[in-house]
């Protein structure tokens, strides 16, 4: 969960998609810039860490990718608990991994309600010719369950350290918000994520989050 | 592998008899690596119809020398194959179920095991399962060919249904804890699942107990607070506990470091770490290096992660007498009370789940409300 030790807020992100849609990559290129251009190193860190400065407020990310993973359906719960924001991927070439994107949302909303802040990321936008997934539904989609909607490359390097800009901005908002409603409230249920009832009355946007 | 064997088909009746027998020994020895560590590939016709070659021109006279050997090898692969053919008998899993009602009686407290017993029959089924997963298995689903020409096709989904176990023993655990009508009885199986985690941890099956804690974090089961209440106080500490040491901060580190100290005979790696591991260890390097040469570090890369999570199946074999194989020493699993629960035993879906856990304890805020709503207007 989001602390302000020290001045620094520590906000805990996890990356969600279908296989092959360009998580891990994504993450590469925001973390090391890197893309493909494949080296060994130890990279392996099952959090990426990344510190940014924002409005004076020093942010550090931990970044939770789940790549590799997606087989594992019942890890869910364990993978996204204590985030503070979800960015979910999919490949716009693939109609099929925006379909497991919404699924991922309605999760989140229903676990988390609208204490995460969601990005939906539609990756490999050099692939624009082969778009399967209209930009009109994914957006319609994005604003009916309070989730901002980007599109980014990897591989060109497009779109990804705004996606991350505005991810901060949000989680650090709410953060802001909640620390003034909302005292440590859910610092002791996180074992039975326990639903609050002040997260609900504080945000509209989650109501349209149809299953 | 190919080329091997059909150069030593050419190569017939060339020569001298004596240089024919080494040459058929040596080709043997091949053939005993090559079905003891792949014996998968031996389901293609084709590769079958290579043995079949050699087992008949061992068949002569002047090969006696080999023929008990290749007979040895041969019997060896089929048993390997059966084995796995009656493996893949018992895949099949039931489909998930809508409503309670239509579970069976019973739960795993009417198995009458204690958590010991439970988490050891546990860690014999995982490594029962492991034992068929092929090391090929691995590379195929996180390292394929680049090359876009069709590979051949996949003989074996081993490793797939062992991903599978792991989901379906999480749901199993869900279910088993939202039947009960009164709350008393799902507390007495809250602090059964929970006892027998930490029981896993003990013996290091850190795949199962995984999967149990993934369970207890489900929505329908963490949000029983009235049950969650009736259990035992210590219930919720060592479940906090066990959960820290699966945590994974620090590219699990926490997790690592167990699974190193934990007991070798009955350590079960955590299949999804695994899974990561060779996800990145593909990610981060080029297969081919300049000049189009193997990449034979990231080689080593890759086949590290396979080794450690198949350890586990070596050592059964190192326990068995030679030759006996993981899944001969491990078939007993088959005959446990365990194996039949979690074998011939329907999970609920995600939807009744919720339903269900929605009528053991009705929604306790408006969120609740609102999704016990939906939940209903959606169901059929």
């Amino acid at each position: 969960m989001s602390t302000a030790r020290n001045g620094t807020h520590n906000f805990k992100v996890v990356l969600l998609g279908e296989g092959s849609v360009g998580k891990t990559s994504l993450l590469l290129r925001y973390v090391e810039d890197k893309f493909n251009e494949r080296h060994t190193s130890t990279l392996q860190a099952t959090f990426l860490n990344k510190k940014i400065n924002l409005n004076d407020k020093r942010i550090n990310l931990a970044i939770w990718d789940t790549a590799g993973q997606e087989k594992f359906h019942a890890l869910g719960p364990i993978y996204y608990r204590n985030s503070n924001g979800a960015i979910l991927v999919y490949d716009i070439t693939e109609a099929d991994s925006f379909v497991k994107v919404k699924n991922w949302v309605k999760e989140l909303r229903r676990m988390l309600g609208s204490d995460i802040v969601l990005i939906i990321a539609g990756n490999k936008i050099d692939l624009e010719h082969e778009q399967a997934v209209p930009t009109e539904e994914a957006e319609s989609f994005s604003k009916s369950v309070g989730a901002q909607h980007y599109y980014t490359s990897a591989k060109v390097n497009y779109g990804i350290e705004e996606l991350f800009l505005v991810l901060a901005q949000l989680m650090l908002q709410k953060f802001e918000q909640g620390s003034q409603t909302n005292h440590e409230a859910s610092r002791a249920s996180q074992v039975l994520i326990v639903d609050d009832d002040e997260p609900a009355h504080r945000s509209c946007c989650f109501n349209s989050s149809r299953m | 592998m190919c080329v091997c064997v059909s150069q030593g088909k050419v190569e017939e009746s060339k020569e001298c008899p004596e240089k024919e027998l080494a040459d058929m020994g040596a080709l043997v020895r091949v053939l005993t690596q090559w079905t003891g560590m792949f014996p998968y590939d031996f389901r293609d016709d084709r590769v079958m119809a290579l043995v079949r070659t050699i087992t008949q021109r061992c068949a002569t006279e002047q090969m006696a020398g080999v023929r008990a050997e290749v007979s040895r090898t041969l019997e060896r692969l089929l048993d390997r194959l059966t084995a796995l053919e009656q493996y893949e008998q018992s895949l099949p899993e039931p489909a998930p179920l809508c409503t309670v009602e239509q579970l069976p009686q019973g739960d795993i407290l009417t198995l009458g095991l204690s958590p010991v017993e439970l988490a050891r029959q546990l860690t014999a089924v995982e490594l029962y399962r492991l034992s068929f997963v092929g090391p090929e298995e691995f590379l195929q689903a996180f390292a394929p060919p680049a090359t876009k020409t069709p590979a051949a096709p996949k003989t074996t989904r081993n490793l797939e249904a062992y991903a599978d176990w792991f989901n379906r023993l999480s749901y199993l655990v869900a279910t088993d804890i939202v039947k009960p009508v009164k709350s008393k009885q799902r507390a007495r199986l809250l602090e059964q699942w929970v006892t027998t985690a930490r029981e896993c941890f003990n013996l290091g099956n850190f795949n199962s107990l995984m999967a149990i804690i993934s369970a207890l974090n489900m929505a329908p089961i963490a949000r029983l607070k009235k049950t969650w209440s009736r259990a035992s106080a210590v219930c919720g500490q060592q479940l906090r506990q066990l959960e820290l040491c699966v945590e994974p901060g620090g590219n699990h580190a926490r997790y690592r470091a167990a699974l190193a100290a934990a007991p070798g005979e009955t350590a079960v790696p955590l299949l999804s770490v695994t899974c990561r591991d060779l996800h990145f260890a593909h990610q981060s390097a080029p297969t081919r290096v300049a000049g189009g040469r193997v990449n034979f570090e990231k080689c080593c890369a890759l086949a590290r992660p396979v080794r450690a999570q198949l350890a586990a199946r070596r050592l059964g074999e190192a326990h068995g007498t030679p030759h006996r194989p993981a899944h001969a020493v491990n078939a007993h699993v088959t005959h446990t009370p365990t194996w039949r629960f979690f074998v011939d035993r329907p999970a609920l879906s995600e939807t009744a789940l919720e339903l269900v856990s929605f009528e053991r304890e009705p929604p306790a805020d408006h969120l609740e409300k609102e999704r016990l709503k939906r939940l209903k207007g959606a169901a059929p």
